[in-house]
């Protein structure tokens, strides 16, 4: 199970929920997790190209899979190279405020930005990776209504999250389980999902999603995990990770992992996954066409 | 109420009996590393940080920070015992401690020296533990500008005491460190930096990879061709130390303390300043018997030992609170808390607080060891350096490579290391420093996501740094240390001599 990323991280996480649910749901597997973090992820996605044709090796993806290809032309890859083994769960990304802020609600957030545009001191709003996948949807909104927030990159939540305790930064995305504590202690207040869909797991159920708030749902909302084979293996190895994968989905242990990390499940199975990569890809291009990155 | 139920979870963890072992084997490693001239702690850390990866995190660190002040206790035996500092900040035991040593009372050298170093050790460490806390919420008011203030202020100082002398080439292989650290994809907007297209380069040159080869790799290609060294032997009466030299121990001991803990503290400034320091100090207050200073005075041991040692706790006050390493070697051990998905900074103690104080508390379990170790066993472990080099250096070699691989399961990495070993090999040869070139590595990404996060902030306003106090303070401070120095010295033109036994050290060690 190759991970992209650092230890610790979101898609580390996922990666290590995979690896045991399969040995989970299939006993006489030994799965090792190794993490090849670097290069926002470039580095573990083709060290994983280069095992082209071994049904023996795993990757947790997510969006950085659709996103890399598209803004580094030096990759020999794209979103359609691998063997789409199938997609699970959903991340959830909310907009955060701190509780003082003077914004409650999407909508408060929407006036606060739009005066602080035109006083020309724009909000300035944290992301947690460069990529910015996780700021798209709330981009494509702000962008309709014809209002500039300052984006600034913190590397996951933790340089943001005291830059927003001190008042150097207006909200941040996240996950809500990044911002537990503070959301608890009633310092930060999630505004709004962040995704296609709302979180009916407590207590982030009442937190409307864009979506909700009548704007309309693009590819480009969506924050997927899911799980890849490196291109050209065999169709009967690919059938048969998808099958342990739908197996472990059925489990309790996945479950506990949708829980305790805040995503929401959403599965979809082998190649039909790539119609909705097709969707994510489509989404990004015209995002990236508009902003020009 | 809180914080003392954190610190019990943590000296809980801290005392088991697995994290005990590691410490211990931390420590012992240490002695061993810092003895042989040259594998400073820094190498040390950096060498056997591979080896770590695959242990509890918290086991992994207190077995690194246990060679961390281990090698402090290493290096003075090989001062004292073969003149042959192995570390700069036990460079200034030399002018006493070998003196003690030839007169025949190395054992008072060195027992005063252990006893200072746990002094220093254990106040230092009170006085972190109170810190921390209240660091960590000063350090939470610390935006984007004030990181950046301090980065500037951790790598001018870190250029300006290192660099033998000359301010210049430090600050040259600190912005060589700053360079090398843009390889790669750029954290804020996503783009490539010098990558000429390979893939390889995207995720920039591994920290580890770097740092093993441009101190570790680098000294064994300095130290080829050298022999074996011939320690003093000392017989186990010897190793006694007399009630007067016990009395003249504590006072500098605890003098020592207080400036190594507050100059360890800034970051970048570190050890060795400290034990100069201390040592300055210790002379201008012993008035009559000044001149006596450099004959074997036990008071000019025990109080740079004690400042030494005070100096390395005081460093990991901006290290776990701020994630800006305070000396060379916590910028090899911030490396190791990332490789663990650590993210030192003001929340480190707030998601992690067993971690946090139960590595603390190891500091003081690891010094309790040390002391005991050290007192009887000293002589003994000098007789590592009777290994010939032509052993002991391959097999360091092999070592660093291992591990570099190991890192990333590439050859990449290896190569990365070799390359580097090189590139530090040339830059000792021509006189420049290393340690400011890892410092640069640390600090260069940290300095450059604040300065563009502070101007995001501020919409492109460079002013944010001047009109910030925190920031301005900081700034200032870091103009004061590199304007301080040259000014001294021409008010006071004697003070100039003082680094200069440093390099005579270095000279006469063959």
């Amino acid at each position: 199970m190759v991970v992209p990323f650092d230890p610790g991280g979101g898609s580390d996480l996922f990666g290590r929920a995979v690896a045991a649910g399969l040995e989970e749901v299939r006993p006489d597997l030994n799965i090792s997790t190794e993490n090849r973090p670097g290069g926002s992820g470039t580095i573990g996605y083709t060290y994983f190209y280069e095992q082209s044709g071994d049904p023996h090796f795993l990757l947790g993806a997510e969006n950085a899979m659709v996103s890399l290809p598209l803004q580094h032309e030096e990759l020999p890859y794209d979103a359609t190279s691998w063997t789409p083994l199938g997609m699970v769960v959903e991340d959830t990304i909310f907009l955060i405020g701190s509780a003082d802020a003077g914004w409650q609600d999407f909508e408060g957030f929407l006036a606060a930005a739009r005066e602080a545009d035109s006083a020309g001191d724009p909000l300035a709003i944290a992301q947690p990776t460069a990529e910015s996948v996780e700021a798209m949807p709330l981009q494509t909104v702000l962008e309709k209504e014809g209002i500039t927030v300052e984006f600034v990159t913190f590397d996951g939540t933790a340089g943001s999250i005291p830059a927003l305790l001190a008042g150097d930064i207006d909200g941040i995305l996240a996950n809500p389980s990044e911002v537990e504590g503070q959301v608890e202690a009633g310092d930060f207040a999630p505004v709004v999902a962040n995704t296609k869909n709302s979180l009916e797991i407590e207590p982030y159920q009442g937190i409307p999603s864009l979506a909700d708030l009548g704007y309309e749902p693009r590819g480009a909302f969506s924050q997927f995990r899911g799980v890849l084979a490196p291109p050209d293996i065999p169709d009967c190895a690919q059938q048969y990770w998808t099958e342990a994968l739908k197996e472990w989905t059925e489990t309790e242990a996945y479950q506990e992992y949708v829980e305790s990390n805040v995503v929401a499940p959403n599965q979809i199975w082998g190649d039909e996954w790539l119609t909705y990569l097709d969707d994510v890809e489509k989404g990004y291009q015209e995002v990236y066409e508009t902003t020009g990155g | 109420m809180e914080t003392l139920t954190e610190i019990l979870a943590g000296l809980q963890a801290a005392v088991s009996p697995v994290n005990i072992l590691y410490c211990f084997v931390g420590v012992t490693l240490g002695t061993i590393i810092g003895m042989l001239p040259g594998l400073g702690s820094a190498t040390g850390v950096a060498l056997l940080l591979p080896l770590t990866l695959t242990l509890d995190p918290l086991s992994a660190l207190i077995m690194l920070a246990g060679i961390y002040y281990g090698s402090q206790y290493g290096a003075t035996i090989s001062t004292v015992l073969v003149a042959t500092p192995g570390d700069s900040s036990s460079a200034v035991v030399l002018f006493d401690g070998y003196p003690m040593a030839q007169q025949g009372r190395a054992g008072g050298a060195l027992a005063s020296a252990a006893i200072a170093s746990f002094v220093g050790g254990t106040t230092s460490l009170i006085v972190l533990m109170a810190a921390l806390p209240m660091l960590s919420a000063v350090a939470l008011q610390f935006g984007p500008p004030e990181t950046v203030a301090l980065a500037v202020l951790g790598l001018l100082s870190i250029a300006g005491f290192t660099g033998g002398g000359s301010l210049v080439k430090g600050i040259a292989a600190a912005a060589f460190g700053v360079l090398i650290a843009t390889i790669g994809l750029d954290a804020q907007s996503g783009q490539a930096r010098y990558t000429f297209g390979r893939v390889e380069l995207f995720g920039g040159l591994g920290y580890i990879e770097v740092i093993i080869g441009i101190i570790a790799v680098a000294e064994v290609f300095r130290q080829m061709g050298r022999g074996a060294e011939n320690p003093m032997t000392t017989g186990w009466r010897d190793m006694m130390i007399t009630r007067d030299e016990l009395r003249r121990t504590w006072r500098p001991a605890f003098r020592g303390s207080a400036i190594g803990f507050v100059l360890g503290i800034l970051p970048g400034v570190g050890a060795t300043l400290a034990s100069f320091f201390s040592y300055d100090v210790e002379k201008r207050l012993a008035g009559p018997r000044r001149h006596l200073f450099g004959t074997g005075m036990v008071e000019g041991v025990a109080g740079p030992e004690s400042a030494n040692n005070a100096a390395t706790n005081g460093s990991f006050a901006p290290t776990l609170t701020l994630g800006i390493p305070g000396s060379g070697t916590t910028a090899v051990l911030l490396g190791a808390f990332l490789v663990f998905g650590l993210q030192p900074g003001p929340l480190l103690l707030e998601q992690q607080p067993t971690i946090v104080w139960g590595l603390i508390i190891s500091f003081w379990i690891g010094n309790l060891i040390l002391l005991v170790l050290n007192l009887p066993l000293a002589p003994a472990f000098a007789y590592v350096l009777r290994v010939p080099y032509g052993l002991m250096y391959p097999f360091i070699l092999f070592l660093c490579l291992a591990g570099a691989y190991s890192l990333t399961n590439r050859m990449w990495s290896v190569w990365v290391t070799l390359i580097f070993g090189v590139i530090g090999f040339l830059m000792q040869r021509y006189g420049y420093p290393v340690i400011p070139v890892i410092l640069g590595l640390i600090l260069g990404p940290i300095m450059e996501t604040g300065l563009a996060r502070s101007l995001s902030i501020s919409h492109g306003d460079p002013t944010i740094f001047l009109t910030r106090p925190g920031s301005l303070a900081l700034l200032l401070l870091a103009a004061a240390l590199v304007m301080a120095p040259p000014l001294i010295r021409r008010i006071y033109p004697t003070a100039k001599s003082q680094p200069a036994p440093q390099k005579e050290a270095r000279v006469d060690s063959k």
